[in-house]
């Protein structure tokens, strides 16, 4: 297995390590790294289907499907600022930071935050 | 199923619950509360093109309709799940009084995404108005929403306004006055907090709301034309890609700070207030009148002596200061309002993680370059007691204020060399502080996440009246300050302290080789930075620096901070002890620079 954010090459079995305790566990489709904590899809993970925002394309288009974080506090902030499942979003700019359009507003986000959130990628 | 958050209602702002019916404003940042607030209310509160401009709370009684409400303006939030310090307020507000009605604002185009919190509030039991502002947009974005539709989906009065021209606002206020049943519910179950701060929970219940969002949006929306790229997003993109943004940034700073704020304000306005007005009729005038009327010296000098009430406070006020700071608050409403703050915000993202803050810091940092007092009550917009911290710091240390920067620059203008070093200095600290501190303070690095309004052209009366808005407020703030400045420098040269002090301060001027007159301006540069400044002015005048002294006791005192107000406001925001701690590591390193930029001028027999 090989983490898709930070190249780490790890073991199936780790995965139940760092994912064990987590709530989401029974019902998560998510695989997460035990290096770096980035958390990708993992059943029928297909990279032309669905991606981390901050994996976007420049200019790609699609739908949030997902969120996937434990901490408290990026998911209150992801809810407030609305990325929830169902928007859709248009990655603007990567450059100096992540601009997206959400719906009809922009936003400015950290990597970091749109790594949690899994876009489905619109068919062109 | 009502889940709020354990930490919402507990602030340090109590609320009584008043007998006036009261009317709560709410709704996520920049979607026209303060807009609607000023048309039910005929006042003003300042109006801008960015996140996070009403930080404190404008209350004010009005009558609609005949009937008596205090009207409550809030600082934006976008749930109640509170994050920032202003977002709780606006929480505690909702729950501490009980509101006759909460009017919820939100931008009409973005009812997909702003809907979940209508539905929060109206969960939680309170009774709800939904406005949808901004609604003249809608058709630019080509949207139509069916408002009766929304309305019995929603079973609460839904209006559509664009407070800005006034449109809506009366079916607005008959909606306030329309006759309701007594609030739904009086009682609230207190969760336990493990409950409310599950992320697990949370999502689940956020998620639910979102999916009934959706599906309500889905009924009562429908689609014209798409939206075509206009020149603001041109102009957009010119402002945050580095390549052009620099420049931009260098041009606006030009612009406004330089040939604005340093040409025109300090130099021409300036100018022609110290000398045409105040040295050629008004101080001649005061002493004239003063010595005549008044027949104690000790009096006389209280009002027209060396550091007279109305030759020197009333002068450094009205002449010096004033001019600069008023034509700093009209270039920054010009910004504001044009919505580039929160580009610069992006574009310097990258550079301000490396010093503890996030792109977001920008505004207070570009408030501070105008009045630190202000930005200092900014900094509580800031998402993290580490950020706010850091930013107060800077501000107090190494962000002059406009009134300073104003005189400063007056001073150094002659001198390239000494501009020159001063820039970079400052500039050095400013990095340097913030390296070391966000390696010092605990916590973890800030997350950047910020609304980018789409860029407006501001307009006119907007930009006249938050100037005037922020005068009145630098007037009322500052004048009773240099007053009583003025009144304890007297009282101190009468009682000796003042020659005490002058005395004490006497070895650490020697130390940064200065003339130990230079005191004097350290002493009223305690009292206000600018002050001090103003004081380093006249002695300038007089000539009694070399280009060296002049350029260290110009960054030291730069680096002093702000004046007496902002200090009180740290202590206001930050907390007693850590107020003065900044306080007095502000005063240290100031002098600490001094003295060294002094050795190393002697040690290498530098001559700038």
């Amino acid at each position: 297995m090989k983490c898709t954010l930070c190249g780490n090459q790890f073991e199936w079995k780790e995965k139940d390590i760092v994912c064990s305790g987590c709530p989401f566990e029974p019902e998560c489709k998510l695989i997460r790294c035990p290096r770096c904590g980035f958390e990708w899809p993992l059943t029928g993970y297909d990279k032309s289907v669905t991606v981390p925002l901050s994996h976007m394309k420049l200019g790609e288009s699609g739908q949030i499907v997902n969120i996937c974080t434990l901490k408290t506090e990026h998911v209150k902030k992801i809810i407030s600022l609305g990325l929830m499942p169902g928007m859709n979003v248009r990655l603007i700019r990567t450059f100096p930071t992540l601009l997206c359009q959400i719906e009809y507003s922009q936003f400015a986000l950290d990597r970091e935050i749109a790594s949690y959130v899994v876009v489905k990628r619109k068919e062109v | 199923m009502k889940i709020l958050p354990a930490d919402c209602c507990k602030t340090e702002i109590a609320f009584s619950p008043s007998k006036i019916k009261q009317i709560v404003l709410v709704g996520p940042p920049n979607v026209g509360k303060s807009a609607l607030f000023n048309s039910l209310t005929d006042s003003y509160v300042t109006v801008s093109n960015y996140p996070g401009t009403t930080v404190g709370i404008s209350k004010t009684t009005t009558h609609i309709l005949g009937n008596k409400f205090e009207v409550i303006d809030t600082p934006g939030m976008y749930s109640l799940t509170s994050l920032s310090k202003e977002e709780k307020i606006s929480a505690s507000i909702l729950f501490t009084t009980s509101p006759y009605v909460v009017i919820h604002v939100i931008d009409a185009k973005n009812i997909k995404r702003l809907l979940p919190f209508t539905l929060q509030l109206i969960d939680v039991g309170l009774p709800v108005i939904l406005v949808l502002n901004m609604s003249d947009e809608l058709k630019k974005y080509g949207l139509l929403i069916d408002i009766t539709k929304l309305q019995k989906l929603l079973h609460i009065p839904v209006i559509a306004t664009t407070a800005t021209t006034g449109k809506g606002v009366d079916e607005v206020k008959s909606a306030i006055a329309a006759p309701r049943g007594a609030s739904s519910q009086k009682y609230s179950v207190t969760y336990d907090p493990r409950i409310e701060n599950d992320p697990h929970l949370l999502y689940k219940v956020a998620l639910t709301r979102q999916q009934n969002v959706i599906e309500m949006v889905k009924k009562v929306i429908s689609h014209t034309k798409p939206q075509r790229k206009t020149w603001s997003d041109k102009l957009s993109n010119l402002m945050v890609h580095p390549l052009t943004g620099i420049p931009f940034l260098l041009l606006v700073m030009y612009v406004g700070l330089y040939l604005i704020v340093g040409k025109f304000g300090a130099g021409i306005a300036v100018d022609f207030i110290e000398n045409n007005i105040f040295k050629a009729y008004l101080n001649p005038f005061f002493y004239k009148t003063v010595t005549q009327i008044v027949p104690w010296t000790l009096l006389q000098d209280l009002l027209v002596g060396e550091f007279g009430i109305l030759t020197l406070g009333l002068r450094y006020a009205i002449a010096i200061i004033l001019p600069i700071v008023s034509t700093f608050f009209f270039v920054f409403a010009i910004i504001e309002d044009s919505g580039y703050l929160p580009r610069l915000a992006m574009l310097i993202d990258r550079l301000f993680k490396k010093i503890g803050l996030s792109g977001r810091s920008v505004i207070p940092m570009v408030l501070g370059l105008g009045c630190t007092t202000m930005a200092t009550m900014v900094t509580r917009t800031l998402p993290t007691k580490r950020e706010r911290v850091m930013a107060t710091i800077l501000l107090a240390l190494a962000v002059p204020c406009s009134a300073q920067l104003g005189v400063l620059f007056t001073l150094l203008v002659a001198y390239p060399n000494a501009l020159l070093l001063w820039c970079f200095v400052i500039t050095g600290i400013f990095l340097l502080v913030g390296y070391l501190g966000a390696r010092l303070l605990p916590g973890n690095a800030p997350l950047f996440f910020m609304e980018i309004p789409p860029l407006r052209l501001p307009t006119l009366s907007n930009i006249l009246i938050k100037t005037y808005a922020r005068m009145a407020w630098y007037i009322q703030e500052v004048f009773p300050l240099f007053i009583l400045a003025s009144f304890l420098l007297w009282l101190g040269q009468l009682l000796g302290i003042f020659k005490i002090l002058v005395d004490g301060l006497r070895y650490p001027m020697i130390l940064m080789g200065l003339p130990p007159r230079t005191a004097v301006a350290y002493i009223f540069g305690f009292f206000r930075r600018d002050y001090g400044a103003a004081g380093l002015y006249d002695m300038q005048k007089a000539g009694i620096f070399s280009v060296n002294q002049l350029a260290i006791a110009v960054i030291t005192m730069t680096l002093l901070p702000a004046c007496v107000a902002s200090g009180l406001m740290m202590v206001k925001e930050r907390g007693k002890w850590m107020g003065i701690a900044i306080f007095v590591f502000c005063v240290a390193v100031s002098f600490t620079v001094g003295i060294l930029l002094n050795m190393i001028f002697t040690q290498f027999n530098i001559r700038l």
